[in-house]
């Protein structure tokens, strides 16, 4: 009788427990910030989102949209659109602590639009694609809830613009070469991911 | 079988103390909160001074992430000839709180967009501007509805137009808070 109340009370406790760990999602939303740096531009600060959606546990995907701002030489401002995605590819299945770093690759469309500080009205834009590369980290702060940071160059695969300096002034020009030029990307992001139902 | 029935309460009675001791450290359940207040701003570089009317959402997950978006609508500079003519932030991002009973201190990181208008005749319309916000603060639930509030924020990004200008500021915001 004894031992049936206790077994009971055990059941009881760990059902409790069990109810608190619902399973997760394969989809988990995220907001991030890009810092821009190694360009032919200059430096500069993005904004944006991201979903991402994990096809195993070594794979995963990020789906994003940033706006990023970037100093042309202190003469021009240039701002960046990037939609695209990457796969990130965990090569421990296990955590480190509170710690699993990845490797990523991916492509993303850009729009790019070059306009002159002194002249907003003089400016240049187009629209190009990219790929992308690099390395990161999620951080766990709950089994929900990560903070990630990865490091990435993104090669442009379109002909720059860039600013020029005629009798007139400054104007916004296409780059005739194309030197596969990019920006080395270091992001942040926060990422929530969602519970199954 | 004796052995094993004391057994038996002894790892019961240890996973009850653990689950009483959990309960003991989660507090008081917030699902949300929320604040409007007025906060003085310091743009660093330009040293100039403006307030805000600062509002805020708070949407806990568990005890320790809140995830937290605040607007921050600018209401003029109390210097003469300001940079920005208007200043206005949203923020969205996420707090990490360590809280004991009703005290709770908390810090987190918010991406956001500025919109930013110069003050200057020659620079019409407004830019959008992307930034980041560094937060910490310090919370007391004084009820189950209401709580007080000190908080900090540090935003960072940089305006371009004419002239390159850094908006990174320091303000501050008090209050009443609302759990929601």
């Amino acid at each position: 009788m004894r031992f049936s109340i206790l077994y009971f009370f055990s059941l009881l406790t760990l059902g409790i427990w069990s109810q608190e760990s619902t399973e997760l999602s394969k989809l988990s939303l995220g907001v991030r910030s890009t810092y821009s740096a190694f360009s032919d531009d200059g430096t500069g600060l993005g904004t944006g989102g991201q979903f991402r959606l994990r096809f195993t546990s070594r794979v995963n995907s990020d789906w994003f949209a940033d706006y990023i701002v970037v100093d042309h030489q202190s003469i021009a401002k240039s701002e960046y659109v990037h939609i695209g995605w990457s796969v990130l590819f965990y090569p421990l299945e296990q955590t480190i602590g509170k710690f699993q770093p990845y490797i990523l690759a991916g492509h993303c469309f850009d729009y790019n639009k070059l306009s002159l500080n002194s002249q907003p009205e003089v400016y240049g834009d187009r629209w190009g694609s990219a790929i992308q590369g690099g390395l990161g980290t999620h951080f766990f702060l709950t089994p929900q809830i990560d903070l990630s940071l990865t490091t990435q160059y993104m090669v442009h695969l379109t002909k720059e613009l860039t600013t020029e300096y005629t009798p007139t002034g400054f104007t916004i020009v296409g780059k005739t070469d194309n030197a596969f030029e990019g920006h080395l990307l270091t992001t942040l992001s926060i990422n929530y991911r969602l519970k199954k139902k | 079988m004796k052995k094993l029935s004391r057994l038996g309460w002894m790892i019961a009675l240890m996973l009850l103390t653990l689950k009483t001791f959990r309960a003991q450290e989660v507090g008081p359940k917030i699902i949300s909160s929320a604040f409007l207040t007025f906060s003085p701003n310091h743009l660093i570089k330009e040293k100039e001074n403006n307030f805000y009317l600062h509002g805020q959402l708070n949407v806990f997950s568990g005890q320790r992430i809140s995830f937290a978006g605040d607007v921050f609508y600018d209401l003029g500079s109390t210097h003469s000839n300001p940079t920005f003519s208007s200043q206005h932030q949203l923020l969205f991002g996420l707090n990490y709180h360590w809280r004991k009973s009703i005290n709770d201190i908390y810090t987190g990181i918010q991406p956001g967009f500025g919109v930013y208008s110069m003050n200057d005749l020659t620079q019409k319309g407004n830019q959008i501007i992307p930034i980041l916000a560094f937060n910490g603060g310090y919370r007391i639930y004084i009820s189950s509805h209401f709580h007080f509030f000190l908080e900090g924020h540090f935003v960072t990004g940089q305006s371009i137009s004419k002239n390159i200008h850094s908006v990174s500021s320091l303000r501050f915001s008090a209050g009443l808070g609302l759990q929601l």
